[in-house]
């Protein structure tokens, strides 16, 4: 198994977004292909129901591959283990909020893309996000996962009873 | 110590499977353990002029709104962590997982701008441990964790 790692944040961005918002980074895409189990987000304010995800596409037409619905979430950076978001190298991170605030960057990343009307958009569905005024923005989140072994009955997922069997440790619970 | 409990807003359907969500709480006599200021956010939230994305258009106002903010001390929790069970789970077994995730993180507990300290007692203690580890055959046998 290799790591993956995908997102541009890093636990010091000050400013934050509004809310209800949909938002996307196209910073750090992923490196590999495989299932992501920890996310690691600044909030800067309460946030409710707080969904994080994956993105295929390009330019300004992304769609939703998988995400994790994560509920509430205090201010501070929150650790976020366990969590069973499939990835294909190239993803790009996002977020949903439907109140609360993430803290974001506001210059020295690659940039975010942002959706008009604010909806909850991980549906799978393509949608046309907008860029213009984000160059250089980014989310202050970040997310890690490993491949998955193919063919040779490895765990996905981290699902944590198969079979009826009960496996231990869904993701790592380090910080 | 530490103790968790399952948080609501975290639970769902994912996929075919339960997502269940547990917040991971220091207890009040471990060392960790605090209180947190947190503000207390009306219901309506800000009320004054936000951009296309939410941002509020004047951020002095809107500081001055959020400083005025009453506040209140909290015990937030210090991780949070998601285990995915089919729908034939338990109670006992959503316990058994968690109490096992719970025991797994305070074990892994970062330590944080501390000097490592070579201790020649724990040193050679670890390696004679780690010798008997290694003498046997840790493996899952069914849902068994057995030690053979």
């Amino acid at each position: 198994m290799a790591a993956i790692d995908i997102g541009v944040g890093d636990g010091t961005a000050t400013s934050f977004t509004g809310a209800p918002s949909m938002e996307l980074d196209r910073g750090n895409p992923a490196n590999d292909t495989g299932v992501l189990d920890t996310v690691i987000i600044s909030i800067a304010n309460k946030t409710t129901i707080n969904k994080v995800g994956t993105f295929s596409g390009s330019g300004t037409d992304w769609a939703s591959r998988d995400y994790a619905q994560l509920g509430t979430l205090n201010a501070g950076i929150q650790t976020i283990t366990g969590l069973s978001i499939d990835v294909v190298a190239n993803d790009i991170l996002g977020h949903y909020l439907q109140s609360g605030s993430v803290h974001y960057y506001e210059s020295g990343k690659t940039g975010l893309c942002y959706i008009t009307g604010m909806a909850d958009r991980f549906d799978g569905n393509t949608y046309t996000y907008n860029v213009a005024d984000q160059s250089g923005l980014g989310l202050d989140i970040y997310a890690t996962g490993e491949t998955v072994e193919t063919g040779g009955g490895a765990l996905v997922g981290g699902s944590a009873l198969v079979g009826g069997q009960i496996l231990c440790g869904n993701g790592p619970l380090i910080n | 110590m530490a103790h968790f409990k399952i948080e609501k807003s975290g639970c769902c359907e994912h996929k075919g499977l339960c997502q269940v969500r547990a917040d991971f709480y220091w207890d009040e006599k471990d060392p960790s353990y605090s209180l947190t200021e947190c503000k207390i956010y009306p219901e309506k939230g800000y009320e004054g002029k936000v951009d296309e994305m939410g941002v509020p258009v004047d951020i002095e106002d809107y500081q001055k709104w959020e400083d005025a903010l009453p506040t209140e001390m909290k015990h937030l929790p210090f991780h949070s962590h998601f285990v995915y069970f089919p729908y034939t789970v338990t109670d006992e077994e959503i316990l058994f997982c968690f109490e096992l995730a719970l025991d797994w993180r305070v074990k892994n507990q970062p330590v944080k701008n501390v000097k490592p300290v070579w201790d020649m007692f724990a040193a050679q203690a670890s390696k004679a441990r780690i010798k008997s580890v290694k003498a046997k055959d840790f493996s899952t046998v069914s849902e068994i964790y057995s030690v053979k």
